[in-house]
């Protein structure tokens, strides 16, 4: 019988056993969250029809915490899911998809069961849950961590990954991370100040050639697919005081799959990372270049669900609406060149700049390209398969995929009165991101003033502005939010582009908080278009209707 | 516990995982990365529905596995390209030659399409991959039927119709539908290439019109019949017509039948409007 088959059932029993048994020292937490809508359909903003009343995503986690023993499990209902999760619909179901045991002794951890792991920055091993992509990628099976030795970080883990709700044993994957914290073994570091890790890493996944295969078109050809592929992550990590310094490399095995049009030529990924940091005045510089280094547990899908690994992105994650418009998506299987600088520094109280309260200013700037290839791309057949992909040149630089470069102040210009602005220029190959669309370049400005009326009254707005001549073109952005200390907020907003369609995409919430409880409640319409968080990206249907979401944590 | 022993000795576990890590991701070498396939005995004609966009950049590359699938199999494969979803260009739409309909986006619904270009094979499995295409049309070819169909279609000017004739017999009783859809070929509209352009001048090809009567078909049944050789054949006979759009090319038309029952589609067959 497979591990992941007598796993569940032994788990959720000693999970209940322990429970019933919780003693002194023991501690029990969890959470619900639910989000839920009454979908309408609207001709105006294409958001369709739904067969069902309510569509939502529920989950419930349980944890039960002690010295020696933890254990925990999460139930989701997802059978009818919010719009555009049921893009695939194996997206579906309803059950436990997650639970587990932890053993803890002297610096020794056991997990069986279902866990999240990521080895450095995550190039060939990261999985984890991020509810609002839909991603949930965890591992079945079973971990070993050893931290009882000085110094020494170990670990290891084999499993199955999920996928939706299946766990296939005809796809295995296993790992291996050591890390080494040097200063522990060399004083003369210690003494100095000097805090320096090594580590490697050791992916294998495994899968079987049979079980998707794929035939050259007009051929009676079968493709040769590896049964395993590997990866390897080596990296170090330096620390002295306000500097921090950070090296990876990582390389995979020949992978053939939909995402690389089943090319043979091996991936790899290189990244260097620096930063500085004192009081007042921080500032971030790195580089990475990969290529072909998307590693899915199931290499015939070409989606977000079932990659091994996650390759960080380098692109500022804004918050502000119409500066998230045309979010980047890491292109993992053709590969970039990605740069990011920034700096944030602090003028001081009482200085020509920083006036009475201090001023905050923030540059970011982000630029990603293409790997430039040289001659054509060899075919066979007439097709990639079985080729090894276009050549690359290392520090060639291909087409520009995306650029941002903005500006933050901060500024309180009274007790009660405060501002920030933001200047940004975009480009964005929504050609490379969405498949379709070309370059978009945009220029976007934002105020946000925050008024503190009075000890439980808060008064904060954004006043956003997008302008581009390409794609839909011009867009403004209101939003109004009133916060009543410590139960309530209101807030309405609009999205409005009136450089094409005229559409409005209004928006109306109110939330209510109660000692753990978080409930708020909503109307309005969601745009189509893309949710990205790290660098992974989910299309977002257009919808209107009620928003319900809730949660509780305790 | 001798922490630099440990560590020695860890290091060395690192090490030989590394070596093992080395040795068991040997590449394959570049001639021997194809394996080659036996003949396969055909049993039946597949309907092949290519959910497809014009502003869909990787689509093109799906209409080439086409062309060379038709290359390798003949009249066994009947593609039809379904535009829909959101890199689809409406009929309706002005200024531009669009190819998606309320019909093909129903079929998208109704397949749970969640990316394009995917490909649905005698509406009976999961939308695939395009690179999953070759070998599942290979499957698909040699699961027997009992089913058998013959389609003819043919203009009559002076109504201003096309009158269509199906003739359908099963060594196996079957209640299913019959659906008659009509596709054109060689429509020249915009279409997104791979490279990101935008191709103005683009061949279309086996693009869904629309299906006559509703895209339920019409329930058949077709009862079990002995083929016996030298012995007329028992077919069944539809008919069926209906009056091209003037949008649409005459001559570039063909129809497509199948008969559809629970598992899919068990068998297909097309023919040019003469």
């Amino acid at each position: 019988m497979q591990l992941h088959k007598w796993l569940l059932p032994a788990a959720a029993a000693a999970l209940c056993a322990y429970g019933a048994q919780a003693q002194e020292g023991v501690t029990v937490h969890g959470s619900v969250q639910a989000n839920t809508l009454m979908p309408q359909s609207d001709s105006e903003i294409n958001a369709k029809e739904y067969d069902e009343a309510l569509l939502g995503n529920v989950y419930a986690d349980l944890g039960v915490y002690s010295k020696y023993l933890d254990g925990g499990l999460r139930v989701e209902y997802l059978q009818h899911p919010l719009p555009g999760f049921d893009s695939d619909p194996n997206f579906k179901g309803w059950g436990v998809p997650n639970i587990y045991l932890k053993g803890k002794f002297k610096g020794m951890e056991l997990t069986a069961g279902d866990f999240y792991e990521q080895f450095g920055s995550g190039f060939i091993l990261r999985t984890y849950e991020d509810r609002p992509l839909g991603i949930d990628n965890s591992i079945r099976g079973a971990r070993l961590k050893v931290n009882a030795l000085k110094g020494v970080r170990f670990t290891a883990l084999g499993g199955v990954q999920r996928r939706f709700w299946n766990w296939s044993d005809k796809r295995t994957l296993g790992g291996t991370d050591l890390e080494l914290q040097l200063d522990d073994y060399i004083g003369k570091l210690s003494r100095n100040g000097i805090a320096w890790t090594a580590a490697a890493s050791y992916v294998l996944k495994s899968e079987d050639p049979d079980v998707d295969p794929v035939d050259i078109p007009g051929q009676p050809l079968r493709l040769k697919l590896p049964r395993n592929v590997s990866a390897m992550d080596f990296r170090t990590h330096f620390n002295k005081g306000s500097i921090d310094l950070l090296g990876e490399y990582a390389w995979k095995g020949s992978d053939p799959s939909a995402g690389n049009g089943y090319i043979y030529k091996p991936g790899n990924a290189a990244m260097l990372s620096a930063t500085f940091s004192r009081t007042g005045w921080s500032a971030l510089v790195q580089a990475k270049r990969s290529e072909n280094m998307a590693y899915r547990s199931r290499r015939a899908t070409n989606d977000i669900y079932s990659y091994i690994n996650n390759m960080p992105p380098f692109s500022y994650q804004h918050t502000y609406s119409l500066a998230a418009m045309y979010p980047y998506g890491t292109q993992a299987a053709t590969g970039e060149w990605a740069f990011q600088a920034a700096t944030a520094y602090t003028f001081k109280r009482k200085t020509a700049l920083g006036g009475k309260y201090g001023t905050k200013v923030k540059l970011n700037v982000s630029y990603i390209t293409g790997l430039k290839t040289e001659g054509e791309t060899p075919l066979k057949y007439g097709y990639t398969y079985g080729t090894n992909g276009p050549k690359t040149s290392f520090f060639g630089l291909g087409d520009r995929f995306y650029e941002d470069i903005n500006v933050q102040v901060e500024k309180k210009v009274s007790s009660d009165l405060q501002f920030n602005f933001m200047y940004m220029y975009q480009a964005y190959n929504k050609t490379v991101v969405e498949g379709e669309g070309g370059n978009i370049y945009s220029s976007i400005f934002v105020v946000e003033p925050k008024y503190r009326i009075n000890k439980k009254l808060t008064l904060r707005s954004e006043l956003q502005y997008l302008h581009t001549r390409q794609d839909k073109k011009d867009w403004a952005y209101g939003l109004v939010e009133l916060s009543v200390l410590p139960y309530l907020m209101f807030s309405v907003s609009d999205q409005w582009n009136f450089g094409s369609t005229g559409t409005h995409y209004y928006m109306a919430t109110v939330t209510g908080n109660y000692k753990s409880n978080r409930l708020m409640l909503g109307y309005g319409r969601t745009r189509q278009g893309f949710d990205c968080s790290g660098g992974v990206c989910r299309e977002v249907p257009a919808q209107r209707g009620f928003q319900l979401v809730y949660n509780y944590n305790f | 516990m001798n922490i630099t022993h440990t560590l020695r000795n860890l290091l060395a576990v690192a090490a030989a995982g590394t070596m093992l890590a080395l040795t068991s991701c040997s590449e394959i070498p570049e001639d021997e990365r194809f394996i080659e396939l036996p003949q396969i005995k055909v049993e039946r004609t597949i309907l092949l529905e290519d959910f497809t966009g014009q502003a869909c950049i990787n689509c093109p590359k799906a209409h080439d596995i086409i062309a060379s699938l038709q290359q390798q199999y003949g009249h066994n494969i009947i593609p039809v390209a379904i535009h829909a979803g959101s890199l689809s260009w409406p009929t309706t739409m002005p200024g531009v030659v669009g190819l998606a309909t309320t019909q093909g986006n129903e079929m998208a619904t109704a397949a749970k399409v969640g990316s394009y270009p995917s490909g649905v094979i005698n509406m009976a499995t999961a939308p695939l991959d395009m690179n999953e295409w070759s070998a599942a049309v290979r499957t698909a070819l040699t699961a027997p039927t009992p089913v058998q169909i013959t389609v003819e279609a043919h203009h009559n000017s002076a109504a201003n119709c096309v009158e269509i004739t199906a003739k359908a017999v099963s060594t196996a009783d079957i209640n299913g539908t019959i659906h008659f859809w009509v596709i054109e070929n060689d429509i020249v509209a915009p279409q997104f290439m791979p490279d990101g352009s935008l191709n103005m001048n683009y061949t279309h090809n086996h693009v869904f019109r629309t299906a006559i009567g509703s895209l339920a078909g019409e329930p058949i049944a077709l009862p079990k019949s002995v083929l016996l050789e030298g012995q007329e054949i028992p077919y069944t006979t539809v008919t069926s017509s209906f009056t091209p759009d003037p949008s649409w090319k005459l001559a570039n038309l063909a129809v497509v039948a199948f008969v559809k029952t629970g598992s899919g589609v068990a068998n297909a067959a097309e023919a040019t409007v003469k």
